[in-house]
């Protein structure tokens, strides 16, 4: 989790674009909780609980496996893939990511990279 | 001397359209049959940019790029400031045909893409007289407008969200993952960089106004050749969509576009002139 915290903080376009973010974001997978608790950009803690505030990003496990596949499948290939395929929903404030969808897209992007090496 | 200029040339044409008159910029390069580009909703014709400078295009065909009133460096109408922009099949088409007049374009073949891809459609079966074929980039008879309410749309336009990046954002989950970074990003600059309240403006033809379900697709292919090319990657309008319309359209020509996106010109223009130049060489060996 570490090496994770250390790849979200450390990445450029997260910080340029996370200066005034502030939020709580959770990727629901199935039964599996990935919560980001993020003060003006900074992830600041990663839970496995279900975020308290902010929004969730509510899919099936195998839709989740299928984004972090080494080259995923057409619908799965990207955050706005997912939610506008359907495969992926958004619960709670929706204006938190609408408002913040670049931020929010390359934490999932790096969220990925981390997922592809643990289970590789 | 380290610097390289292109063969293209830019240049401005004023339009007097039906309410207004409109300055509009367009850029052309090569010579032969007149290839009209048409480029998406909330961009400008910067995505032709590599269909524009490849030697194997302008050899044999004049391509012209125009920047939509509202778009890229294309004037809006004074009195801007006053007024939502919002983009009917009606003014869409009526842009095109007063372009064509202005450089006196006859029987172009007119490529498009998305909403562009959509407003071919609509010129085959409306002014089929005026073209000699249309190519459809990401072409379907609609963009699934039930499923999601009009003000889903919103983001793209509110004082409080930042729309060239909500724009960007969005249009990044388009483009595919084999697509080079370089054109990536490119293509999603031209999102951020676009006119407030424009790129809504044109997802109103794309998911309101120029619904084409229902209609009959009656196009004749022996005097409009009608060529249909659809990226796999491309969940707004996918390539399943495209080849109904080939189904529907006798003598249409379909193919998917493995490993590519919703902007096919413009995220990865070497892959794409792969599916393009047999294209351009089947319309030019046409009787």
């Amino acid at each position: 989790m570490d090496k994770l915290l250390d790849r979200l903080n450390s990445d450029p376009m997260l910080r340029r674009h996370g200066a005034y973010y502030s939020t709580q974001i959770s990727i629901v997978a199935g039964a599996e909780n990935h919560s980001f608790d993020i003060n003006l950009g900074q992830v600041e803690k990663l839970l496995e609980v279900p975020a308290a505030s902010g929004f969730s990003l509510v899919g099936a496990a195998d839709a989740w496996r299928k984004f972090c596949e080494p080259v995923p499948p057409p619908e799965h290939h990207e955050l706005g893939a997912l939610l506008g395929s359907g495969h992926v929903r958004i619960e709670g404030d929706m204006y938190a990511m609408q408002s913040n969808f670049m931020y929010v897209r390359r934490l999932l992007e790096l969220w990925r990279e981390d997922q592809r090496e643990t289970r590789s | 001397m380290n610097a390289v200029f292109d063969e293209v040339t830019g240049r401005y044409v004023q339009l007097n359209l039906a309410e207004e008159s409109v300055r509009l910029y367009y850029e052309e390069a090569g010579s032969g049959l007149p290839l009209l580009c048409l480029h998406t909703a909330g961009a400008d014709g910067r995505q032709f940019r590599e269909i524009i400078r490849n030697q194997q295009v302008t050899e044999n065909y004049r391509v012209i790029i125009p920047d939509m009133p509202w778009h890229g460096k294309s004037s809006p109408p004074v009195g801007w400031q006053d007024r939502d922009y919002k983009l009917s099949t009606e003014d869409y088409l009526s842009y095109i045909l007063a372009f064509m007049d202005a450089l006196e374009l006859e029987q172009p073949l007119v490529m498009g893409c998305s909403i562009g891809g959509r407003v071919v459609l609509h010129l085959a079966l409306r002014h089929q007289d005026r073209i000699g074929g249309i190519i459809g980039l990401q072409s379907g008879l609609d963009a699934g407008a039930d499923e999601y309410d009009p003000e889903t749309l919103s983001n793209f336009h509110r004082h409080d969200v930042h729309a060239g990046y909500s724009a960007a954002g969005w249009m990044a989950a388009l483009i595919a993952p084999q697509s080079p970074d370089n054109h990536r990003w490119e293509t999603l600059w031209h999102y951020a960089s676009g006119g407030p309240g424009v790129f809504k403006g044109d997802l109103y033809f794309y998911a309101y106004d120029g619904d084409l379900r229902n209609q009959p697709l009656s196009i004749d292919t022996d005097t409009c050749a009608v060529y249909l090319l659809s990226g796999e990657y491309d969940w707004s309008a996918p390539p399943a969509g495209a080849q109904e319309i080939a189904e529907r359209i006798s003598g249409a020509y379909f193919r998917k576009m493995d490993g590519m996106g919703h902007f096919p010109m413009s995220e990865n223009p070497d892959k794409f002139l792969e599916y393009l130049l047999p294209v351009l060489d089947n319309y030019r060996e046409q009787p």
